[in-house]
């Protein structure tokens, strides 16, 4: 994002009606933490009084950051507005979604936790791919909370429910992840190397390699 | 000299802080007291603020 889109000039243009700080994480963890900013990249939109309007995790390219800004300052797609919809909508799945990952961006996991669940429900054959997307956030966000013998367990639970879904993969990774940050080596290494046999052609066979290597260490 | 040397030291730091001021446009914010000033300074503008986490990982 600092690299790609914030430096386009169509970006710079629109920018120049706003005040912008651009915050590295790993060393402001304090402002990080007072916003609940778990993930990265992050854009916080707020009020010149610092109440927020609207953030947005992950790339976005030049076009649709403006958009997504400029949709946030008229109140659309916003955490107010999503929830005043789902109001009127009470089992729309989509929005429950939509507002579970608000909740999941703000770092309140609690009550992300429970829009996702009512998401399994809402979309309980996984006919719009959004329950196991819901059980797999559920894993993730127990990671994100270092909870990794929970994530394990979530992410396993996720795979039997949804045995077919490709977010199963990811799980499967994370699995082997959770496991090498929890420091037990001995489970990592044996799920990296499943990973592997399973997926010969992933993408992320190099890093896989060099987890594997850094274990081989300890 | 000891005054010479914080003398000098006084006005690099005056110097560079014109430069943080601008860098603040699509600058670094790396420590608590920067976002507060530019808090601050959106109150006086009242221009909504725009915040863009990194990491270097």
């Amino acid at each position: 994002m600092a690299d790609t889109t914030l430096p386009d000039s169509y970006v710079q243009k629109f920018l120049n009606n706003f005040e912008i700080g651009k915050i590295n994480a790993e060393v402001d963890t304090m402002t990080a933490a007072r916003f609940g900013v778990r993930s990265f990249p992050t854009v916080l939109v707020l009020k010149p009084n610092g109440m927020e309007i609207d953030r947005f995790v992950g790339y976005l390219p030049p076009v649709e950051f403006v958009t997504a800004i400029v949709n946030a300052m008229s109140g659309i797609g916003t955490l107010e507005d999503l929830l005043n919809k789902l109001a009127r909508k009470p089992k729309d799945t989509e929005l429950t979604y939509e507002i579970g990952q608000k909740y999941r961006w703000r770092g309140d996991y609690d009550k992300a936790a429970t829009y996702f669940q009512e998401v399994m429900m809402l979309d309980v054959d996984n006919g719009k791919k959004m329950g196991a997307q819901a059980a797999f956030n559920l894993g993730h966000m127990q990671y994100k909370k270092k909870n990794y013998t929970v994530a394990v367990a979530s992410w396993r639970d996720m795979i039997k429910a949804y045995p077919q879904d490709s977010a199963r993969i990811e799980a499967e990774l994370m699995i082997a992840l959770s496991f090498q940050k929890a420091n037990d080596f001995k489970n990592a290494r044996a799920e990296f190397k499943s990973f592997l046999k399973k997926y010969p052609d992933t993408e992320e066979k190099d890093w896989i390699s060099e987890q594997l290597a850094k274990m081989e260490k300890k | 000299m000891r005054y010479l040397t914080v003398t000098i030291a006084l006005m690099s730091l005056w110097l560079a802080l014109p430069s943080v001021q601008a860098n603040t446009r699509i600058g670094d914010l790396q420590f608590a007291d920067n976002f507060d000033s530019l808090m601050a300074q959106a109150q006086q503008s009242q221009k909504v603020v725009i915040l863009d986490w990194f990491t270097d990982w």
